[in-house]
């Protein structure tokens, strides 16, 4: 699942999967504004197949938040 | 590889991938057939649009560069004459809009919509009068809300007769203004897949993929038929693609065509698909392996076989490549490989085409045969803007044209052949009757295009206000028929000096003498009008106008100065190509 949220990140924000960490956050990636992280939730919800809920969408702002959201989302 | 090669249907399920996809096709260093700009006007949030717009283009290998304004500033960019969309000056401008903006009362009960009727007209109009672009307005939806919660009657009654209002602005400008029908959209993606709550709420952006799909499509469309992408030509194989079964084997009464059971409807309503596109400008032909009059036996007796021979352009049926046959069809209606769209069911005959001629578009018959029918209007792939009367007597005239080359099989001598003809060539000034016609031959004339500078209806009614400015068109006439509006020179004044702009000619009359005889009447008439005592002219090259590079020295100019991509010519006296008054009469206005 991690590597799945790490390829899509990479396409999105166009940097390299093993640079990304779980404090990757729009501080260190440069190009993840307010734009890319609608691509980012949009691209990983057709990467996964799964649909995040409308509060947690602003709060996905790490790549460890959102491992955390899609483990729940799966496991639920 | 290919641009087309990185983007199958297939990426546009993910948009990671298609992220991905685009920036591999993107950076694939070819030729581009075209560039494009398009600017969006906007009053929300526009940009999930990009990626589906940005996949269409690619695929045409259309070079694009898309940029969005400020939110809610339309009219003042349009007003500003230093704002970002003047400086661009875009091919395309996307007025894209939501009522909800436009006018927020619209959310209250007992709303009207002559506010924003008003405002949606002079939005158009200043674009019209300050641009020289091509423009995509939107039908409105309701107010988002309403769509999402409890929609009000009276609004929506009030939004109809806003849309109501929209497209007759729309239609009273074709070829300059096109219509995204948003209530389509929505009607089509399903009210589930149209509009995504939470991106709305947190970002404006209300749209979901099967919707921006089908703007991105509709924009598309409108580059491509800008930029002369569009597709001309459907070429279609037969047995088991206009029917179902093989007629060689399972005679004209086995074959499946009956319209009341499947799977003969769907092969029925393919050919019906293909007829409204016939009966929009497009050219059918057929190329398939049969015996000849197996195929002209089901055309003209089988009793549910809608297609005719009155509505082919052109046929190869034999047993002959395929590959061969195609190329063959695409040299005797003079139209460029990549104006083709072929259809097989056959997929070593579609691999056959793909490798020996990718400039085609192949299409396969879908597995599913109730998608069938569909197939050709997905993507819209077809020039059907058909705004001009030649448009319309196309077909009509690529026959004429047949006749015409099976005449020149019986004439020993060229020129004898065209005495024969009865050549009447019309040399006129641009007006309102033709302004359409004229901006059309720039933007689609890519192969006798001497510059390729592409005009809009706009621009070419500038260039006919301007005294230092000259429009002229020409009109074919033989003992077969009239061609229609076929050539256009502009020229520019500089002092005693003029400038020949743009010269180009519809490949369906060259071969007779007329590009040389219309360059000759043109000068003359400049001289007459000007005093012009020198000439400039141009050659510009691109992938497809090899055939005009040593055009103006065959007029009798010379070369200033010559460049990998252009050439420079001037003359101190009036050229004057090589006699042809025994084979075109000419009529000055």
């Amino acid at each position: 699942m991690s590597e799945a949220i790490r390829l899509v990140m990479s396409q999105v924000l166009q940097v390299e999967p093993d640079t990304i960490n779980a404090e990757s956050s729009p501080e260190s990636i440069e190009r993840w504004d307010s734009l890319k992280h609608m691509q980012l939730i949009m691209a990983l919800e057709d990467e996964l197949g799964i649909q995040f809920p409308d509060d947690a969408i602003p709060e996905l702002i790490t790549f460890g938040a959102i491992e955390k959201a899609v483990e729940e989302l799966v496991a639920a | 590889m290919r641009r087309r090669d990185y983007l199958p249907q297939s990426v546009l399920g993910n948009l990671g991938s298609l992220l991905d996809a685009i920036r591999e096709a993107e950076s694939i260093d070819a030729d581009w057939a075209a560039s494009a700009s398009i600017h969006f006007l906007r009053n929300y949030t526009t940009e999930p649009v990009d990626p589906y717009l940005r996949f269409h283009l690619l695929s045409d290998d259309v070079d694009t560069s898309i940029t969005h304004g400020g939110y809610d500033t339309m009219a003042q960019e349009l007003l500003d004459p230093g704002s970002n969309l003047h400086s661009t000056a875009p091919d395309i401008i996307v007025m894209s809009l939501l009522v909800d903006f436009l006018d927020p009362r619209s959310r209250e009960p007992g709303w009207t919509a002559d506010d924003a009727m008003l405002q949606v007209e002079e939005l158009i109009n200043h674009a019209i009068d300050r641009t020289a672009s091509a423009l995509v307005v939107n039908t409105f939806l309701p107010p988002i809300e309403d769509l999402l919660g409890d929609g009000d009657s009276a609004t929506m009654a009030e939004v109809t007769r806003l849309n109501g209002h929209l497209r007759s602005l729309v239609d009273a400008k074709p070829g300059r203004v096109f219509l995204s029908d948003f209530a389509d959209h929505y009607a089509n993606s399903g009210a589930v897949d149209a509009i995504d709550r939470r991106f709305w709420s947190a970002s404006q952006a209300p749209f979901k993929k099967p919707f921006l799909l089908e703007y991105a499509n509709d924009i598309a469309y409108v580059t491509r038929v800008l930029k002369g992408r569009a597709k001309k030509c459907l070429v279609l194989d037969c047995d088991n693609t206009i029917w179902g079964g093989v007629v060689g084997e399972d005679g004209l009464e086995g074959i499946e065509l009956d319209d009341t059971n499947a799977p003969g409807l769907h092969f029925h309503a393919f050919q019906q698909a293909a007829i409204a596109l016939h009966d929009k400008g497009v050219m059918l032909a057929l190329c398939s392996k049969n015996n000849e009059e197996d195929v002209w036996e089901v055309l003209d007796r089988h009793p549910h076989c809608p297609l005719s021979k009155s509505h082919l352009v052109g046929w190869r049926v034999n047993w002959e490549n395929k590959a061969a046959n195609l190329a063959a069809l695409a040299d005797e209606l003079n139209i460029g490989l990549d104006s083709i769209v072929f259809v097989d069911d056959s997929p070593q005959e579609r691999a056959l085409i793909e490798s020996a001629l990718p400039e085609v578009l192949t299409l396969a018959v879908p597995d599913h045969l109730q998608d069938y029918s569909d197939l050709l209007s997905r993507g819209r792939l077809f020039d059907t803007t058909s705004h001009s009367e030649e448009d319309r007597q196309r077909t009509q005239m690529y026959q004429q044209e047949t006749k015409r080359k099976g005449e020149q099989r019986r004439f020993e001598d060229l020129a004898d052949y065209l005495e024969s003809l009865q050549t009447t060539m019309r040399v006129f000034s641009v007006n309102d009757d033709n302004r359409a016609r004229v901006a059309q031959l720039t933007q689609k004339t890519n192969q006798f295009n001497l510059t390729t500078r592409r005009y809009s209806e706009a621009d070419i009614d500038r260039f006919a206000q301007d005294d230092d400015s000259a429009v002229f068109a020409m009109s074919v006439e033989d003992r077969y028929g009239s061609m229609g509006l076929t050539g256009v020179l502009i020229a520019k004044r500089d002092g005693a000096k003029a400038i020949l702009d743009t010269m180009l000619l519809s490949c369906r009359v060259l071969g007779r003498q007329l590009e040389f005889a219309f360059v000759d009447q043109c000068l003359r008439l400049l001289e007459k009008r000007w005093g012009t005592l020198s000439w400039e002219a141009d050659y510009l090259r691109t992938r497809k106008n090899a055939q005009v590079a040593d055009f103006w020295e065959r007029v009798g100019f010379s070369v200033r100065s010559s460049e990998d991509s252009s050439k420079h010519y001037i003359a101190d006296e009036r050229p004057a190509p090589a006699e042809y008054g025994n084979i075109i009469k000419v009529e000055l206005e």
